[in-house]
């Protein structure tokens, strides 16, 4: 899972952004009042202008005190009415078109089709609940107040607030029926798309070595020595039943028929049930009755692991402590690479190791270790050799201040995959390396885990390649939860997105027409997916200048890297651009940074979207409601109904 | 309306000037002005008057002459340029003022997509009322208009008529006790019209204040028991219509079997008092109540055919 921006926990999540929300908060204020001064002034003088102020706020109060359920009740029931009679169901009707028509287009062939499939739906969701979330919240005030039927409402003893909330939370329930509905079918559409069934292709002289499972891996090499740890991958819990005449290590040589863009090998576990290979992401289970296979459904394709992240640290080539790896050109730092045949390691530090929390029984296999290792090859090598690695666990005992000292497993040499994550379960009884050369039996837990705490250190075999890693490419695979329930939370992600949404639109339209009111929620949502990338042109870490340059490199066609060649002018643009940006940069800091929103990324590789996650989530939203709702209050209060 | 009468109604003469003021302005004006603030139309120019418990007041003027923008300027609608709107005593933007008073818009801005049942049942619970009392009063108001076989028909399919009595309705839905009328009677066919009209005095009877505007200057004299006259934002003339209206010098003397031997009489008993006669004549009745006769008498007799004279 590439995870960028490590996801904290509530109370830190808390504890990081509850003061910068409380000076944004206070900032705002400031400048709301301030303004709502100077248009006083302007308006009646300076003599008038704070009483207007004052009693303003406090109407805004006393108004908020007064706000009654039943008329709250009414102005929603009003606002779920007006959708759902300007058809606005239709946008389902379009989701379950645009999904019907879906499969022609999902390259079903990819590595990971549930990616893919995950991804699709999930993008369109969002797109479409975000598009009919602006059109639903602008219209509907500026279509009241041109229409005047407006007038009959704030004749009557309404609440500003009423008519805001009112609309805000109508639309959010329509917005949630349809976004509900919406789940529902995705959720069908991702497991009855996904959902195939093999059958039994006899082994033939005609197989090819192309259909050799690539998840078919063999954790024996060159560098397994006798007396050398075994760490059992998944594919490995069902060992082959090796025919020493085939060379895919399938049961006697049984595959699968060729569907759905890929074909399975058949394999026997240790308690002789069957199971085929991992392809596609998946597996099958197998069951024989009177020699006739029978291939249960996709398992391993719609999974919600929860990963139990180390801190990450490195040694470098000669072993020392180093903050990064190396970087090996690419200009997405995420990665950091050792060196092979060297003393670099990437070094995963595990917290709270117990009995209780892994225990042996669940864990049959051993620690459920899980990675996604991504290697750089200097030179291609042998093309059907896969680069070796190798896994030590060290106890981190801080009474033995020499890490070479310390007690530590013999190495695992694995084959890392680069693309999906593998298991590679640690066994609890292993092989420990004493300091003095000599090796010994032991148990994980109580000779490698100390104050809860394991090393996990990871090293590349081979001489100039590099191992790749980043601190939530390796990760405990703690349990698994429903993939429904995952699902659903990253539903819960679009909807926080869709209420912010709605409520911004319905705050445009207090003070702008329908058409401007839209312009200026679907600029919001712009600005706010865009966010990061503001922020990283304010700062010059990225290349393209300002909107300025940007528009005359745009139509000059002039290359980034060449300067813009006006003479003095360059600074003047550039000075321009300058001021542009920290606009821009300003206005990026009040809105939403959708971006934060992203759940495609844990969810579709597979990762369960953690709680804390999605309770962030609507934190954010409930802090973007009660915000943008002050603003749409005091703005609508402001505005002549009738001018 | 249930309660159609073809008669017209005389003003009621005990209308209470002393009563307690329910609306007031003072020195109200309002200008317009444009994108940059600047003036545009100088719509009322200090307006002064007072409407009193009980009384039908009118404000009566030709298009533009700040009745409409006065009557906003009650509801909050608009915010004075200077000067004060009160409203039961308090400011014209409070909002809890709305708990007493009824608005009937110049054109009924109602929301299409409900039906007659669904929009009265909204604006009802937009006041504080029980379900139960609510359920009683969409029905009577429905009633009361006239529209209970077309309670479930969205106001799209209702024509003009329709949709200003349903816009009657929600303004009467808290039982209001100051209705707040913008041209009442527009769109409105010459049976409704009157209906209308016998329901604003009926309105009155029931002790509500009533204040219209209206350019109809009909309508206004047969229901208002005074008149604010406004011309270009401002006030030309306030009273009570009946003296408004009343000619000082000239007598009329109405009389019903008198023979042609007395009417000379009279006139010879004129002439000797050394006054002028103007004029002795049969009145003629008006073109609303012989529609109305008509109309009445064709729902008596179905079938019968004018006589043309030739």
């Amino acid at each position: 899972m590439v995870l960028e921006k490590d996801i904290l926990s509530l109370s830190e999540w808390l504890l990081v952004n509850s003061p910068v929300v409380l000076f944004l908060a206070i900032l705002l204020t400031a400048l709301g009042l301030l303004t709502g001064f100077l248009i006083a002034v302007l308006r009646k003088g300076p003599l008038e202008a704070f009483g207007i102020v004052a009693r303003n706020v406090f109407e805004g109060l006393s108004d908020l005190t007064q706000l009654s359920p039943r008329r709250l009740g009414a102005m929603t029931w009003l606002a779920v009415q007006e959708a759902i009679r300007r058809k606005i169901l239709i946008a389902f009707a379009v989701f379950v078109v645009i999904l019907l028509f879906a499969g022609w287009f999902l390259d079903r062939s990819s590595e990971d089709p549930a990616q893919l499939y995950i991804s699709f739906v999930l993008s369109t969701s969002n797109f479409l609940v975000l598009v009919l979330g602006i059109f639903i919240s602008t219209f509907s005030l500026p279509n009241d107040i041109k229409n005047r039927t407006v007038y009959t409402i704030v004749t009557k003893p309404v609440r500003i607030w009423e008519i805001l909330l009112g609309r805000m939370l109508g639309f959010t329930l329509v917005g949630t029926m349809l976004l509900a509905m919406m789940c529902g079918f995705s959720y069908v559409f991702v497991v009855r798309g996904l959902d195939h069934r093999h059958n039994l292709q006899q082994f033939e002289a005609e197989h090819d070595a192309e259909d050799t499972p690539s998840g078919d891996l063999s954790p024996t090499g060159d560098k397994q020595a006798a007396g050398e740890n075994q760490i059992v991958t998944e594919p490995e819990k069902a060992k082959g039943l090796a025919s020493p005449n085939t060379n895919d290590g399938s049961a006697d040589g049984r595959r699968t028929t060729h569907d759905h863009f890929h074909r399975h090998s058949i394999q026997q576990n240790d308690d002789g049930s069957l199971q085929t290979d991992f392809a596609m992401a998946h597996q099958h289970s197998v069951i024989e009755e009177n020699d006739k296979f029978r291939f249960g459904p996709p398992i391993g394709m719609l999974q919600a692991r929860v990963p139990v992240a180390g801190t990450l640290r490195f040694k470098d080539d000669a072993g020392n402590d180093a903050v990064k790896g190396i970087n090996v050109g690419s200009e997405w730092g995420y990665r950091s690479y050792v060196a092979g045949g060297t003393l670099a390691a990437a070094i995963f530090t595990f917290d709270n190791i117990t009995e209780e929390r892994f225990p042996r029984d669940k864990y049959p296999h051993g620690l459920p270790l899980e990675m996604t290792i991504r290697v750089f090859r200097t030179y291609k090598g042998i093309i059907d050799q896969r680069i070796q690695g190798s896994i030590t666990l060290k106890n981190p005992d801080p009474n033995v201040p020499n890490e070479q000292a310390r007690q530590r497993s013999t190495p695992f040499i694995f084959e890392p995959s680069e693309f999906y994550p593998k298991q590679e379960a640690i066994p609890w009884k292993l092989k420990l390396q004493r300091p003095d050369g000599t090796t010994d039996n032991g148990d994980l837990m109580k000779d490698l885990v100390h104050d809860g705490k394991i090393e996990v250190w990871i090293q590349c075999e081979d001489r100039q390649q590099y191992f790749g890693v980043a601190r939530n490419d390796v990760y405990l695979r703690a349990a698994d939860r429903p993939f429904w329930l995952n699902f659903i939370k990253s539903y819960v992600s679009i909807w926080c997105q869709m209420f912010i949404v709605i409520c911004f639109g319905v705050m445009f339209s207090t003070v702008l027409s329908g058409p401007v009111a839209m312009l200026a929620a679907a600029a919001s949502l712009v600005m706010g997916y865009m966010s990061t990338f503001v922020t990283e042109l304010v700062f010059q870490q990225v290349e393209g200048g300002g909107p300025i340059e940007a528009l005359i490199r745009v139509l000059t066609q002039l290359n980034l890297s060449i300067d813009l060649g006006f003479g003095w002018l360059d600074s003047v643009i550039k000075t321009i651009d300058w001021v542009l940006l920290l606009g821009m940069r300003g206005i990026t800091a009040v809105l939403p940074n959708f971006e934060n929103f992203a759940t495609t990324h844990i969810i579709a590789p597979g990762f369960d979207i953690p709680t804390d996650y999605v309770l962030q989530h609507l934190f954010m939203a409930g802090a973007f409601f009660i915000l943008v709702s002050v603003a749409g209050y005091f703005l609508f209060k402001s505005r002549e109904i009738a001018a | 309306m249930s309660n159609s009468a073809t008669e017209p109604r005389p003003l009621t003469e005990a209308t209470p000037t002393m009563g307690e003021v329910i609306v007031e302005t003072r020195n109200l004006s309002k200008v317009y002005r444009d994108f940059w603030g600047r003036p545009k139309v100088n719509a009322l120019k200090a307006l002064d008057l007072e409407v009193r418990r009980g009384e039908i007041f009118g404000l009566l003027g030709p298009n533009g002459s700040g009745k409409t923008t006065t009557i906003k300027l009650l509801l909050g609608l608009l915010f004075p340029t200077s000067g004060e709107a009160l409203v039961f005593g308090e400011p014209a933007t409070q909002v809890n003022k709305n708990e007493r008073i009824g608005y009937l818009p110049e054109e009924s801005y109602l929301y299409k997509f409900l039906n007659a049942e669904e929009t009265l049942d909204f604006y009802g619970r937009l006041f504080k009322m029980s379900v139960k009392e609510r359920r009683e009063r969409i029905a009577h108001l429905i009633d009361m208009v006239g529209l209970g076989w077309a309670k479930r028909r969205q106001l799209k399919e209702y024509s003009k008529g329709m949709t200003r009595r349903i816009g009657l309705a929600q303004a009467l839905i808290n039982d209001p006790e100051l209705i707040v009328l913008d041209e009442p009677t527009t769109g409105l066919d010459p049976i409704g019209t009157r209906e209308m009209k016998d329901l604003i005095i009926d309105l009155r009877e029931q002790g509500k204040t009533v204040l219209m505007c209206s350019h109809l200057l009909a309508d206004v004299q047969d229901v208002c028991d005074r008149i604010a006259i406004l011309h270009q934002g401002d006030l030309k003339e306030l009273g009570r219509v009946d003296s408004l209206l009343r000619v000082s010098g000239i007598t009329q003397i109405q009389a019903e079997g008198l023979n042609a031997q007395t009417q000379d009489e009279i006139r010879a008993l004129i002439e000797r008092s050394g006054a002028k006669l103007l004029k002795i004549d049969n009145p003629t009745t008006t073109l609303e109540d012989l529609f109305l006769s008509i109309v009445q008498d064709s729902e008596a007799r179905p079938g019968r055919r004018a006589r043309i004279e030739k």
